[in-house]
């Protein structure tokens, strides 16, 4: 059977076969068929859809296109994480000492920012010291000795997938439910870990838009864990309003700071306690979600959370004392303020023009080579709901000697709306899928 | 606007502007626009469709990409023809002189076989010196002199329908009736006609399988000349069996010129004359069908029709002596029947079976670039609906010393049904599109 084939056979909506998503994937990575090829075939996915099978043999055949990370000598339960990406997203930060303190062993690779969200391995990158590009021999090393280590992707795992990435991002064929589901649980598996919590972002500062979308997402890959022998369970959580106070690297990694030492605010909290104890149950440490919930709140305010962190950063190579002396973090000199021009109630803060106010200012990249500035950043001082006056600092902009203010003060305009009445209180944590 | 943007619109199903299909058409013209990004969009037109302005804007956007040849210089009415392709359709041959025989100009380009169908320019090449590669100042000088010249299509016409049929062949993303009509009547109307007449093929030998396909494709095609000012009528015919008694270049040539006799077969008589009298209507030559019908009568009756096809034949550089010599003609040293496996009524003869039978005794080409032998070929010696004993002849195959001889007779048998009870009788003209 040629290639063209199995193009028509998904045009005409017809499932593919195990043995044609093989060749497909195997022709993928080996480069032996032609990228137009390919993307006439995500196309006709993107429209035609793909069924749970044939996702799962999607995935599948690309966790197995390049290495899969062996971590069966590692004693415990390794339960990785993966959130679809947000504004003010440091979740991980805070969630992979919290709970390998709790006896979870959280093996993570994570990925830069691009675009409006940052990325988990450059808000890391601002510690002084901290290596993110450890052989899987010294992540293991950490993992075995820390319970957590938090390092950047390889190459060389999933390569189709990165090939197919690159490719769906300039032929308009990125949204697909199927597609979507499949690249993430691709390189998850190819992670090794033995369960997988998921964190589904929904709203106007992720990629998926609304509920259905994300909920249709979430399923997807629970389904995928389910068929791959890796229990995946996914949580869908608000992303109009960025999470937490601070969006930039350094100051989210002083937040997270905050939070381990049991200072965070009540949206990230709810999310890092909600992850945490859906690892605690995963990885077999406590039956029940009151118990897992019980564990983690102790390793929280027992400091031994804390702790862990800084065991962490020493292992990654990184300055230790940043827990205790924010000065040791990169920050930018200059601070200004956004104010209210109005007074009233704070109706929406919007994750991604705060998220674009950020990169204006230059805390991510617009392009995969662009370096990024770990000082500079926003704070968010009032969440939806708050009670305001006119003249009233609503964010505080940390930027180098005025670069991009202007334009983040523009988009911090447009993300934040203040009327007469109160908005109704909404909770970060949409729903879940196991 | 991008190239990416045009993608994503398509793929959600909306209408694409003029400008963005200039653009796209631009871009794929010049290079521009990766050959994964065009797959892409191809596959979300395939999916998606295109409303018939889309389809003509798409048109003559391809038709602009190129030269488009200026016969205003040319007295008289020019009026195109053009088929979708069959086997044993010699229809332009036998049409082309005769139309001009009855005052229409027609400058016709044709295009070579590939697969099961013959082509034109091939069957002219089997005549002894025929030139089809004149320039287009030589075509012009013949279609003035003569009223008629056939020739290959030049690489100036509308380069981007080459680029995008290059790419639909290896995609998957040829079935598509707007991409399709776009596609032949940006050849067309490149080619400087002022009226057109298509024949639409359709069934077992033809690239449309079924009539409904048929005549959406007709209407289609109708619908981008009238939205071009280019005045066209399509007649919709049945290729369930070959058209006439010969398949095969020279064979077809012979039976061509006994057509010009007015001593074709009746099937290849009804239709040149149905045709061509439509062109004289549509030509403004004539007031209506029965006063071009006696037209046509007149230049077949007096011999001006196949003196017209001498003069061509002449001018194009060829020996014109096969008019009345056909011996001139290449001829297979060797004959082969078929003959009836059993008694009855002859309910089938496949056309495309019989198109791949001819083809494997050398006729046509597997890939573009294959050399072909014009003698060999297929002879019908029965009709649909005759009688036939045991053991009497079906059809005779010219060939070469038996190449490819036991394939063909092997195709033979797939293409010849006989059963006890008479067909019953189909109309080659299954309807028309004005």
């Amino acid at each position: 059977m040629s290639f063209v084939d199995v193009i028509t056979n998904k045009r005409d909506g017809r499932a593919l076969s195990r043995e044609q998503i093989e060749t497909f994937v195997d022709g993928v990575t080996s480069s032996a068929i032609p990228d137009y090829q390919i993307s006439a075939l995500l196309m006709a996915i993107v429209i035609r859809g793909m069924t749970h099978e044939e996702t799962g043999w999607l995935t599948e055949a690309m966790a197995r296109s390049g290495a899969r990370v062996d971590l069966s000598d590692i004693p415990g339960a390794k339960v990785g994480k993966h959130s679809t990406g947000g504004v003010g997203d440091k979740v991980s930060i805070v969630l992979a000492p919290l709970a390998a303190a709790c006896g979870v062993v959280v093996p993570k690779m994570s990925g830069r920012g691009l675009g409006f969200t940052g990325g988990t391995i450059d808000k890391l990158e601002s510690i002084p010291g901290y290596r993110i590009d450890l052989s899987i021999d010294e992540f293991k090393r950490v993992l075995r000795e820390v319970g957590a280590s938090i390092i950047g992707q390889t190459g060389s795992l999933a390569p189709a997938d990165k090939k197919l990435y690159a490719l769906r991002d300039v032929t308009a064929t990125v949204e697909s439910v199927p597609l979507l589901a499949s690249s993430i649980m691709s390189k998850k598996i190819a992670e090794g870990s033995d369960a997988i919590v998921l964190d589904v972002k929904c709203g106007g500062g992720a990629f998926m838009k609304d509920v259905d979308g994300a909920r249709m997402l979430a399923d997807a890959m629970v389904a995928i864990g389910a068929r791959a022998g890796v229990r995946t369970e996914a949580i869908i959580t608000d992303m109009d309003a960025p999470l937490g106070t601070s969006v930039g690297n350094s100051l989210e990694i002083v937040e997270c700071i905050e939070t381990l030492k049991g200072n965070g605010v009540p949206d990230l909290v709810d999310v890092v306690m909600a992850l945490a104890s859906r690892m605690v149950v995963l990885a077999g440490v406590e039956a029940e979600s009151g118990a897992a919930r019980q564990r983690v709140d102790s390793a929280l305010s027992s400091g031994r959370a804390l702790e862990t962190f800084q065991r962490m950063i020493a292992a990654h190579g990184g300055n230790a004392q940043v827990v205790d002396d924010y000065s040791l973090l990169p920050s930018a000199p200059g601070r200004t303020s956004f104010t209210a021009g109005r007074g009233g109630y704070v109706t929406r803060v919007a994750a991604e023009f705060i998220g674009r106010a950020s990169h204006a200012l230059g805390a991510g990249r617009s392009t995969v080579d662009d370096p990024v500035d770990h000082g500079v950043g926003v704070i968010v001082l009032n969440r939806p709901g708050d009670r305001v006056r006119e003249g009233q600092p609503l964010a505080e902009l940390r930027h180098r000697n005025e670069r991009g203010l202007q334009e983040a003060l523009a988009f911090c305009a447009q993300a934040i709306d203040i009327g007469d009445e109160a908005p109704a209180s909404r909770s970060k944590i949409l729903g879940e899928a196991r | 606007v991008t190239f990416v943007e045009i993608i994503a619109r398509k793929r959600d199903g909306r209408a694409l502007t003029r400008e963005a299909i200039d653009f796209a058409v631009a871009a794929i013209t010049t290079g521009t626009a990766p050959d994964y990004q065009i797959s892409a969009l191809l596959m979300a037109i395939v999916l998606r469709g295109m409303t018939a302005p889309e389809t003509a804007w798409l048109t003559d956007a391809m038709v602009r990409s190129g030269d488009r040849v200026d016969l205003s210089d040319i007295p008289g009415v020019k009026i195109g023809k053009h088929s979708t392709g069959g086997v044993g359709d010699k229809v332009s041959i036998a049409l082309a002189p005769l139309a001009a025989a009855c005052g229409a100009i027609v400058p016709k380009m044709s295009g070579r076989g590939l697969g099961h169908t013959g082509g034109t320019l091939d069957k002219l090449e089997s005549i002894p010196g025929f030139r089809v590669d004149l320039s287009i100042e030589e075509f012009k000088r013949v279609v003035r002199e003569v009223g008629t010249c056939i020739i290959g299509q030049t690489a100036r016409l509308a380069p981007a329908d080459r680029k995008l049929y290059a790419l639909r062949d290896v995609t998957g993303t040829i079935d598509s009736i707007p991409l399709i009509s776009a596609s032949i009547m940006s050849k067309k109307l490149a080619e400087g006609s002022s009226a057109l007449l298509l024949d639409v093929k359709c069934g077992d030998g033809a690239f449309m399988r079924d009539r409904d396909a048929a005549q959406m494709l007709a209407e289609a095609m109708v619908a981008i000349g009238a939205h071009t000012g280019v005045r066209t009528e399509a007649l919709i015919t049945g290729m369930d069996a070959p058209l006439g008694n010969t398949v095969g270049n020279a064979l077809e040539i012979r039976e061509a010129i006994e057509t010009l006799r007015g001593h074709g077969p009746a099937d290849v008589m009804t239709l040149v004359t149905r045709i061509v009298s439509r062109m004289l209507v549509i030509g403004d030559i004539e007031p209506d069908q029965q006063a071009a019908l006696a037209r046509v009568q007149d230049a077949l009756g007096s011999g001006r029709a196949l003196e017209t096809f001498a003069r061509m034949i002449d001018r194009q550089g060829g020996n014109a002596r096969v008019v009345e010599d056909d011996s001139l003609l290449p001829q297979a040293p060797a004959r082969t029947e078929y003959a009836a496996p059993r008694a009855g009524f002859v309910t089938r003869l496949g056309a495309h079976a019989i198109g791949q039978a001819s083809n494997v005794l050398g006729a046509g080409r597997a890939r573009v670039g294959d050399r072909i032998d014009h003698a060999v070929g297929v002879v019908l010696q029965v009709a649909v609906g005759d009688q036939v004993q045991e053991r009497q002849p079906v059809l005779e195959l010219h060939h070469r010393d038996g190449r490819g001889l036991d394939e063909a007779l092997a195709l033979c048998r797939d293409a010849v049904r006989i059963e006890d009870a008479p067909p019953s009788p189909g109309p080659r003209v299954l309807g028309e599109v004005r």
